[in-house]
């Protein structure tokens, strides 16, 4: 596995060790390993099927897992009852107890812990306030819109002081408006509250935005775990570098070196200036990510390491940002991405467009 | 197809205007009538018509004997305590089969359906006939202990309201589970797995998640478990062997034996009086509890 970055000075709190499921035939979970410190925000990121909910439901004790430990504050936890484990969740579709008052439904954990009376209604009141729902403690759930629900699931799995709290794919039934601002609320508060925090989503922006670290997941393993720039600027495999942000994948060899960058001949036939570290410069295939938003229109060749005339393929207009396809003279087609409404170009405009040796990255072959 | 019943429906010769809404009301309308109809004819005329029996000669005489004769009486609360022991007994057999049903895979799901409808299609008379020759003396359970040195007398499990409760929990079971079964379908089964995260043993999750949701079903099921139990014939009168009386053996009998129509009439329509009234208690206990 690749480095992660680690989980810095801080204690950790859950560690999950060669996690095994498997369902039938189907593998969800091939040996996952994951350790996550104390306030720390830790993102499980994949398309469905990647096992990221199992690691979830794992970690719950919603799923039994047939091989592997879980840890949690220094405690086995691998075959606990999810009732004892004290983890907070928020579920999918918030399953908030539709027979109960948003009140009664954020008591219940406290309820089931024996709190006493009094102590429960000053805490629900409190945090109430805290998710700005305060006199709404009466209402029943299904008089809520969505965002309340919402708040109203984080409450009920924050209340009792839980000392992991879990959030499965929680932002997704909501519109894109409230999402955003959702996500903001949802950081300030675990910042707020130093809570660990196990999130589950598909939205790679989402875990950019709102993670200490990223784990991204594919084929029930974690591909590559770090920090969010870390996987954006340096993806461990060509599916990291596929499934968080844009990139243009290209395949070639060494070829050579080139004032002072390794020289690669791609499949297309174009000759690129690399950095490659000293480590691949002697690999025979290689696989290169080029960001979108890293390739720029020249005036001039010299402006960049590597620059090629290109003939717009298309430009589709975003609002915040263009986005442009073009092709270069050897058939190979990039796409292209600017800041601003970018320049109207007409399809079959010839430009020149460039990047430097260190706008692109190597990964493995796969 | 439709829209030339729509147009059937309506009234030949008069050019009224009818919204696309009211068309299709008029169609369902005419649909339903045959059925209205026959309803109509065989149901409520023949209650309407007990009801004057019962009122005879407009005094309320029968209705005095009713509440004032010890008979009835007697009889009238032994019902609705056979009525009440059958619901419970129901619920208590019926929930855990319903909730197996409805969560067991689907293979099991399906025997366990064909366990409960296969009675259930069965003729009722059979069926209490079945009892019977399992219960009674010379019966197959009384043979099996008896030989197996258990008991040294037969016990006495027909002729008697044990036979009763059992020939009747058995044919009303169905009527409890399916309603159950139904609601218990449609709840979130997150719900119970969030229960059990937020520190919920089994224990509580059923009591405070799973009972209340399933309530409506439960209250479905025991009121036409109940109101099926008030008005029972066939399975007391043979399994009870005249020895348990029921209310609907006493109209038969003031009927049959008596020929006391006026009499039989004033007890059906306390009986009928009874049903709606447990029906509105049920039905108040469900909505109360709805989700």
């Amino acid at each position: 596995m690749s480095p992660d970055g680690g989980s810095g000075s801080r204690a950790p709190i859950l560690a999950v060790s060669h996690a095994r499921k498997t369902y039938g035939p189907v593998v969800a979970l091939e040996g996952v390993s994951l350790t996550v410190g104390e306030g720390e925000f830790v993102t499980l990121l994949g398309p469905s099927g990647s096992g990221k909910t199992t690691l979830l439901k794992a970690i719950a004790g919603f799923e039994e897992i047939d091989d592997g430990r879980i840890e949690l504050a220094g405690q086995d936890i691998t075959d606990m009852p999810p009732a004892r484990r004290g983890i907070g969740m928020v579920f999918q579709n918030y399953a908030l107890f539709p027979h109960l008052t948003v009140a009664r439904n954020i008591a219940f954990p406290l309820e089931m812990r024996g709190v006493a009376r009094a102590e429960i209604d000053r805490r629900v009141e409190e945090i109430l306030r805290l998710v700005e729902l305060e006199g709404y403690g009466a209402r029943l759930p299904r008089q809520l819109s969505g965002g309340q629900q919402q708040r109203v699931a984080l409450a009920r799995a924050t209340v009792f002081n839980p000392r992991l709290l879990l959030l499965d794919e929680p932002f997704s039934a909501l519109d894109r408006k409230l999402r955003e601002s959702m996500q903001v609320e949802l950081r300030h508060l675990q910042q707020r509250l130093g809570l660990t925090t196990v999130f589950v989503t598909h939205d790679q922006e989402e875990a950019l935005l709102l993670s200490d670290r990223i784990a991204v997941m594919n084929h029930g393993r974690i591909e590559q775990l770090g920090h969010p720039a870390a996987i954006y600027d340096h993806p461990a495999s060509r599916f990291v570098a596929g499934f968080v942000g844009e990139a243009n994948m290209l395949r070639g060899h060494v070829a050579g070196s080139r004032g002072g960058h390794a020289e690669v001949a791609l499949d297309s036939g174009d000759r690129l200036a690399v950095d490659l570290p000293p480590a691949a410069r002697g690999a025979g295939d290689l696989q290169l990510v080029l960001r979108p938003e890293r390739i720029r229109w020249l005036d001039d060749a010299a402006q960049a390491d590597n620059a090629f005339p290109a003939v717009l393929v298309e430009h589709l207009y975003l609002g915040q940002n263009s986005k442009y396809r073009v092709r270069l003279a050897s058939g190979l087609e990039l796409t292209l991405r600017t800041q601003g409404e970018g320049e109207p170009l007409a399809a079959g405009t010839e430009r020149l467009v460039g990047w430097d040796a260190r706008d692109i990255r190597g990964v493995p072959c796969s | 197809m439709q829209l030339t019943a729509a147009t059937a429906a309506r009234p030949a010769g008069r050019r009224v205007r009818l919204s696309r809404a009211g068309r299709y009301r008029l169609l369902y309308a005419a649909l339903a009538a045959p059925g209205v109809l026959l309803l109509a004819v065989v149901f409520v005329y023949p209650l309407l018509d007990l009801m004057r029996l019962s009122f005879e000669n407009g005094s309320l005489a029968h209705y005095e004997e009713v509440v004032s004769g010890g008979l009835f009486g007697t009889v009238f609360w032994n019902t609705v305590r056979i009525a009440l022991i059958v619901t419970i007994a129901c619920a208590v057999l019926g929930y855990p089969v319903a909730h197996f049903l409805a969560t067991a895979s689907r293979g099991w799901a399906l025997f366990g359906l064909l366990c409960v409808v296969l009675p259930f299609w069965t003729s009722l008379l059979v069926r209490t006939y079945a009892w019977m020759i399992l219960l009674g003396n010379n019966g197959i359970i009384n043979k099996l202990l008896v030989g197996a040195g258990l008991v040294e007398r037969p016990l006495p499990l027909l002729h008697n309201e044990f036979g009763v409760l059992v020939g009747m929990v058995h044919v009303l079971l169905p009527y409890f589970v399916f309603p159950v079964y139904a609601v218990m379908l449609r709840v979130d089964r997150t719900l119970m797995a969030a229960a059990e995260g937020l520190g919920a043993p089994l224990w509580q999750v059923l009591r405070r998640i799973y009972l209340p949701l399933t309530l409506p079903g439960i209250a479905a099921g025991g009121t036409l478990v109940f109101i099926l139990s008030l008005g029972f014939f066939i399975t007391p009168a043979l399994l009870g062997g005249g020895k348990v009386m029921m209310i609907a053996l006493l109209i038969e009998q003031q009927v049959g034996q008596m020929l006391n129509w006026g009499m039989a009439a004033a007890m059906c329509m306390t009986l009928v009086a009874a049903i709606l009234l447990a029906y509105a208690a049920f039905k108040r206990l469900g909505r109360r509890n709805a989700p």
